[in-house]
């Protein structure tokens, strides 16, 4: 270990001191507010040092390894890291009022949030089966106390639920890695990745001889749509969003799954490689596409609480988002070779402004409204024009009309999908996108048609009008202007890639 | 492979464990008394330590009786004692008959994989000492991984720790 491997992951040692000094700094400060300024002083430290280390003003270049190989910096980290820690940044820096008036513990509240960030963090550079293990934990278990820490009694429901499950899944994710440990000897990806490829030469021989590889990965994919929120373990979302303190239920439908997937894609590129098994892992990935799709449409359709509707939403989104991470291509000939992972990229990044938007603006119009019923909504263009406009450039991008980013990441994954082959699952995911338009459209009906029902004022914090604002300027330019996020997720899957 | 000469006493002892172990699982999921229970865990556990001293990973057996005999089956017993009417309350689950379907296709599933799979013996991490000598003090050799291979995993594990404990108080306090 030299002075470099800690450089590297300065910006979670940062993350977590600051997470340690905000429960320290809780027992002395009674101003609340100020705890709040420590958090998000802490995360943009963390991002200014993230960007150091990606222009090499701290290390010469991306792309190099830590702690024994178990931490990789590459571009592909990077581009999660900043994703990560600027939703954290905006998620905490909308809630403050929130959580003065929401939340007891909210010292513990913002260090446990921290500490999940650090997790994430972790999560999206590591390279080692066990770092990857023990990081998925430190996301999951401050996230268990989060969710519970709401003041209803649902919110101790939705933890309980969001424990065993998480316990569950995690514990899938474990058999999953043992089995790949016991079939290659290493739990080095790298290490992984080599003795596959020394080890097998035509792609029956690969398949025939290595059902403990197949059911290691097959165990491994299905932990991991855990934290995905999606299908098979998607039936935690509806309730776990429900009942958590809204912020959570934004982090969790926001970084949570863009962690799931940068974990998915590492094991997919960097251990399996350009291996001809992926043609067994993309009809898996179709499968799972499909029902998350299938499920989280269907089961939007007749829901009245906002907060339920997004959350089957966002499980549409995940199986959207996975038609991207089966888009492999089989062949390995032809241009676009990686068109599928970038895609998941930039539908991520893209994803990350809407959702955000979405559930910022649900925090603030709910706390003038008093409710989430998706009725207390009706006559919002009256009362707050503004709102009412963001509100629905949000939907609607969530929906994938054009000039938004929700419709071009669309378009970049299904025509992924349709390079590699699976036309059929493109198909699929139109129709899909066609049944989600009844119940984001019904959002905009109430909003924008139906006649007010109570009179009260809506009053949005200045810091959730700051971000929404800026998420939907997000929304547009990324979906004007895609080669932006584009350009930096090739490199960026490029960094990933075994061959 | 066992089966390929006659069995030894370590694989006459394996089976009896591994049999024992079976039936305490089996058998902790299908007692209603939530106290048996958790003395069927126990025991359970100690089976699986003495698996562990089988395959000479001394260690790890230790911490396996220490942790799930000595501190979470008495925690449970301590949970369940303190609650009332626990013990009696633990109905039988009417979704029995349905959940042996799935377990059997999983258990068929693994136990084809795990028959199938050519399992490789030796681990690609370099031994500083030579391996008779690992086996006889695992210790030493644990601890050594912990803060060079695994430094990273390990210092993960504090903060999952002190997330697990500020989460615990936050909680107790909403309670309060």
């Amino acid at each position: 270990m030299s002075f470099q491997d800690f450089l590297i992951i300065s910006p979670e040692i940062v993350i977590s001191f600051t997470a340690i000094s905000v429960f320290l700094l809780d027992l002395f400060i009674n101003n609340k507010k100020f705890l709040v300024n420590v958090s998000i002083a802490g995360l943009l430290f963390s991002f200014i040092l993230t960007l150091g280390l990606s222009n090499g003003w701290l290390i010469e270049s991306p792309g190099v390894y830590a702690f024994f190989s178990s931490i990789k910096l590459d571009e592909f980290s990077l581009f999660f890291k900043v994703l990560i820690i600027l939703s954290g940044v905006a998620v905490i820096g909308s809630s403050g009022e929130y959580i003065s008036s929401n939340i007891e513990s909210k010292g513990e509240f913002l260090g446990l949030l921290l500490l999940s960030i650090t997790g994430m963090l972790l999560l999206v550079s590591s390279v080692e089966l066990i770092t990857v293990w023990v990081s998925l934990e430190l996301t999951a278990i401050p996230l268990v106390a989060l969710v519970a820490l709401g003041k209803n009694d649902t919110s101790l429901e939705a933890s309980l639920k969001f424990l065993i499950l998480s316990a569950v899944s995690s514990v899938v994710i474990l058999y999953g890695l043992v089995f790949l440990y016991g079939y290659s000897g290493s739990t080095y990806f790298n290490d992984i990745f080599s003795y596959i490829s020394s080890t097998t030469s035509s792609p029956e021989d690969l398949i025939v001889l290595n059902y403990g590889l197949l059911i290691g990965i097959i165990l491994l994919v299905l932990g991991i749509s855990f934290k995905l929120a999606a299908f098979p373990f998607q039936m935690w979302v509806p309730d776990v969003y429900q009942g958590a303190p809204t912020p959570i239920t934004a982090y969790l439908s926001v970084v949570s799954k863009a962690a799931g997937f940068a974990v998915l894609l590492r094991i997919i590129y960097s251990v399996l490689g350009g291996n001809d098994f992926s043609v067994i892992l993309s009809n898996l990935f179709s499968i799972i596409a499909v029902f998350s799709m299938t499920i989280g449409n269907v089961m939007a359709l007749r829901q009245n609480d906002i907060k339920r509707l997004l959350a089957y939403s966002t499980i549409a989104h995940a199986g959207y988002l996975l038609i991207g991470v089966a888009s492999l291509n089989i062949s390995g000939i032809g241009e676009n070779l990686y068109s599928g992972p970038q895609g998941v990229l930039y539908y991520l990044a893209g994803y990350a402004f809407t959702n955000l938007t979405a559930f910022l603006l649900i925090i603030g119009v709910s706390k003038s409204i008093g409710t989430f019923e998706l009725s207390g909504f009706a006559g919002l263009r009256k009362k707050s024009p503004l709102t009412s406009f963001v509100l629905a450039v949000s939907v609607i991008s969530l929906l994938g009309i054009p000039p938004t980013v929700g419709f071009m990441s669309k378009i970049f994954i299904f025509s992924a999908a349709v390079n590699t082959n699976l036309t059929w699952l493109a198909i699929v995911g139109v129709i899909n996108s066609v049944i989600s338009a009844y119940y984001y459209l019904r959002i905009l009906k109430i909003v924008f048609v139906d006649p007010e029902n109570n009179q009260s004022e809506i009053k949005v914090s200045k810091s959730i009008s700051l971000i929404t604002l800026i998420g939907m300027i997000g929304i547009l330019l990324l979906g004007l202007f895609p080669s932006l996020i584009l350009e930096i997720a090739e490199i960026a899957v490029m960094s990933i890639v075994n061959i | 492979m066992v089966f390929a000469d006659l069995p030894t006493l370590v694989d006459i002892v394996f089976w009896i464990i591994a049999l024992f172990t079976v039936c305490g699982s089996v058998a902790i999921i299908s007692v209603n008394n939530v106290f048996k229970s958790a003395v069927l865990l126990a025991l359970t556990m100690v089976s699986v330590a003495i698996l562990y001293f089988l395959l000479s990973a001394d260690f790890i057996g230790v911490i396996q009786i220490l942790v799930y005999v000595g501190a979470v089956s008495v925690l449970i017993a301590f949970a369940v004692m303190l609650v009332k009417d626990v013990p009696r309350s633990n109905s039988a689950n009417n979704l029995i008959n349905l959940s042996i379907i799935p377990s059997t296709i999983f258990l068929v599933i693994i136990a084809f994989a795990i028959g199938a799979e050519n399992w490789i013996t030796k681990t690609t991490i370099n031994y500083e000492e030579p391996l008779n000598e690992i086996v006889v003090s695992n210790v030493s050799w644990i601890g050594e991984l912990l803060i060079r291979e695994y430094f990273i995993s390990f210092q993960i594990a504090g903060l999952i720790l002190l997330a697990a404990l500020i989460g615990a108080l936050a909680l107790l306090r909403r309670e309060g």
